[in-house]
């Protein structure tokens, strides 16, 4: 066995030669092992967690779910027919998002994410059933989005939306 | 000795004087083996060899992949139509991603039944394990990178499976999209991941899980060394097995050659964020189990079925060498770890198959479309119509909480209805399909072919029997 303090073979039956365990009776030396010991690892998990770190801050999105808070301009009020679902793309911090905008009348909009809310697979609107379906696993979501069956936990998103000045102004997801 | 051989000899004491190599090589070259190898037991070394043919296809890939949402679909055509070749290398490495997922599950398989992960090579089987989750993350990145309508929808779906993991779920789906959903910044971060981090991994995990093999053997030769000297049937490792080897390697490479000419990596229309084609979201199929499994169970239990089970797995995969001690190989002596992978197996590749059927795969690698298919004049339902209810009207139209209270893929329930009633011309079914009944079926296309309408509308006329 090798003495774990100077390198050498050692025929005793601990992990430490004659010579060097007289030393170890001097607990400084121990403590002094133990430090770099301890030290190196300190050490290295600092650097490891520095990179890390980097790493997350650098790859985790910086506006989620709330979208990029900016307004976008999807057309005058009168390209909305009552009480008619459109689909309309609002773009995002890089991607572009699917979403069914309706005219309710007296300059009120209701804007819905087109992603179902169980997979993100993207819904339907059927005029005909007034119903949102998604071909995936089967949710349905009513006129107003509200979820009424299948496996999705929660209704659809809703969108900012506002009209200002005639133009109907599309914003980020709220909730 | 010949002047060539001398040659060849010295170079061999040079070359071990300075690495030492002569000790390993002989152990390695000359260790005793059964003459006659099971070919299961090659199974690594075929995924060896696979994994070595998506490196190299991986590596001609990149040289003319560009990967940017504006870029990576036409680089991808450029590559099947213009590129010399191309279509085969992007083939190869298409049908070598499906088969490694395949081999690496064997081999584990395979492991299992024969007690390899057992003392002392746990830690060639957790290595294992690690390597069999790398290999999926290999398939779910490199799905992404064609940046069609059947990546970018199965990529939005599996990076949300994450958001029903407690409290840290909605922070790993948006890390994995870089994005509210996915973009091109996904699609940079799965080819960085898939060209640079995943091999960096495989890499470690693959040099250690090889080491543990050279060091204790496999178990196959442990036993053969047992044997005196002169027992029958042992022969030495070279050049013996290293022929067997060398012919399976053939086969693997012929096999993955044929599936290249044969049938082609699907590209779809290019990625629509807005999909307003209509295009159904198809899962990997390796996902299929999942994807199936969630038909079945109540929604209040999806987090089980989404996250529970598979970390379940994980874990089960993981520890099985610490809690099964049974120090026993023989299957015969294990009845119960026998039993319970028994079980499992067939019912994941029982989830998968329906699965399949239900996403309407037409051809492997799946397009989820409806295919041309020629009518059949006196069709029967099992072998025939139930097919296609299956694949194109099952999603909605079966279990307990079936659309209309149809279940499509139950006899009972659509005689109950009176769906399939002849005249075919004023049964509801026929009617649906053909859309003289709003809404037309399948809900938002794609509608089903003339032909395919045609043969259930023969059904029908045969007074829709239970055949």
């Amino acid at each position: 066995m090798r003495c774990r303090m100077c390198g050498y073979e050692t025929h005793n039956e601990t992990d430490l030669c004659d010579e060097c365990a007289e030393k170890a009776s001097h607990s400084k030396d121990i403590s002094r092992r133990r430090f770099l010991g301890w030290g190196a690892v300190t050490v290295g998990g600092l650097i490891g967690i520095g990179y890390l770190g980097t790493a997350l801050r650098m790859l985790y999105p910086t506006n989620v779910g709330n979208g990029s808070g900016q307004q976008q301009d999807i057309g005058p009020v009168a390209a909305y027919p009552v009480g008619q679902y459109l689909l309309k793309t609002y773009t995002g911090e890089g991607f572009d998002d699917g979403v069914y905008v309706m005219n309710q009348g007296n300059n009120q909009f209701i804007a819905l994410d087109f992603h179902c809310t169980h997979l993100q697979c993207p819904v339907q609107w059927f005029q005909s059933l007034e119903k949102f379906m998604c071909p995936c696993h089967g949710s349905q979501y009513n006129k107003l989005g509200q979820h009424i069956a299948g496996p999705a936990p929660r209704g659809l998103f809703h969108h900012e939306i506002a009209v200002k000045n005639g133009r109907v102004m599309l914003g980020g997801q709220t909730s | 000795m010949s002047a060539k051989k001398h040659q060849r000899q010295s170079f061999l004491d040079w070359l071990d004087e300075r690495a030492g190599i002569k000790p390993f090589m002989n152990e390695m070259l000359y260790h005793r083996v059964p003459r006659i190898v099971n070919p299961l037991d090659f199974l690594g070394l075929a995924t060896l060899f696979v994994f070595i043919n998506q490196v190299v296809t991986g590596m001609f890939l990149a040289m003319f992949y560009e990967a940017s949402s504006q870029t990576a679909y036409q680089s991808i055509q450029y590559i099947m139509t213009k590129v010399p070749l191309g279509w085969v290398v992007r083939d190869l490495h298409y049908w070598g991603a499906n088969a490694m997922v395949v081999l690496v599950a064997a081999h584990m398989l395979r492991g299992f039944y024969v007690g390899a992960y057992k003392k002392p090579r746990e830690i060639t089987w957790i290595t294992g394990v690690v390597l069999l989750f790398i290999t999926i993350l290999f398939a779910f990145t490199g799905y992404l990178l064609p940046w069609d309508q059947q990546s970018y929808w199965a990529t939005m779906v599996g990076t949300w499976m994450p958001f029903y993991a407690p409290f840290v779920g909605i922070y790993i789906a948006y890390l994995a999209r870089g994005g509210t959903y996915i973009s091109g910044l996904t699609l940079t971060r799965f080819y960085s991941i898939h060209m640079l981090v995943l091999p960096a991994l495989l890499l470690i995990f693959l040099g250690i899980h090889f080491a543990m093999v050279l060091k204790n053997q496999m178990l196959v030769v442990e036993e053969a060394e047992k044997k005196p000297k002169g027992t029958k049937g042992l022969v030495t490792f070279y050049p013996y097995t290293v022929f067997q080897m060398t012919m399976l390697i053939v086969v693997v490479a012929m096999t993955l050659l044929i599936l290249a000419l044969s049938s082609h990596a699907p590209l779809l229309a290019p990625a629509d964020p807005l999909n307003k084609a209509h295009y159904n979201p198809v899962p990997l199929w390796f996902f299929f189990s999942i994807y199936q499994l969630l038909k079945y169970i109540p929604a209040v239990l999806d987090p089980l079925g989404i996250i529970g089970l598979p970390t379940v797995a994980v874990i089960v995969l993981l520890a099985l060498p610490f809690f099964d001690k049974n120090p026993r190989h023989e299957p015969r002596h294990r009845p119960w770890a026998m039993s319970i992978a028994g079980v499992t197996v067939a019912a994941v590749v029982a989830l998968t198959y329906i699965g399949a059927m239900n996403q309407g795969i037409s051809q492997p690698g799946g397009g989820g479309g409806a295919s041309q298919v020629a009518t059949i004049a006196k069709p029967s339902f099992s072998a025939d119509i139930e097919p296609i209810f299956q694949a194109h009207c099952a999603v909605c139209h079966s279990g307990s909480n079936a659309s209309a209270g149809l279940d499509l893929t139950s006899y009972a329930s659509i005689q109950k209805l009176g769906i399939a009633k002849a005249p075919y011309q004023q049964s509801i079914l026929w009617q649906k399909l053909t859309g003289k009944m709003q809404p037309q079926m399948p809900l938002g296309g794609p509608y089903l072919p003339k032909t395919t309408i045609q043969t259930i509308a023969n059904w029908i006329t045969e007074g829709a029997p239970n055949n």
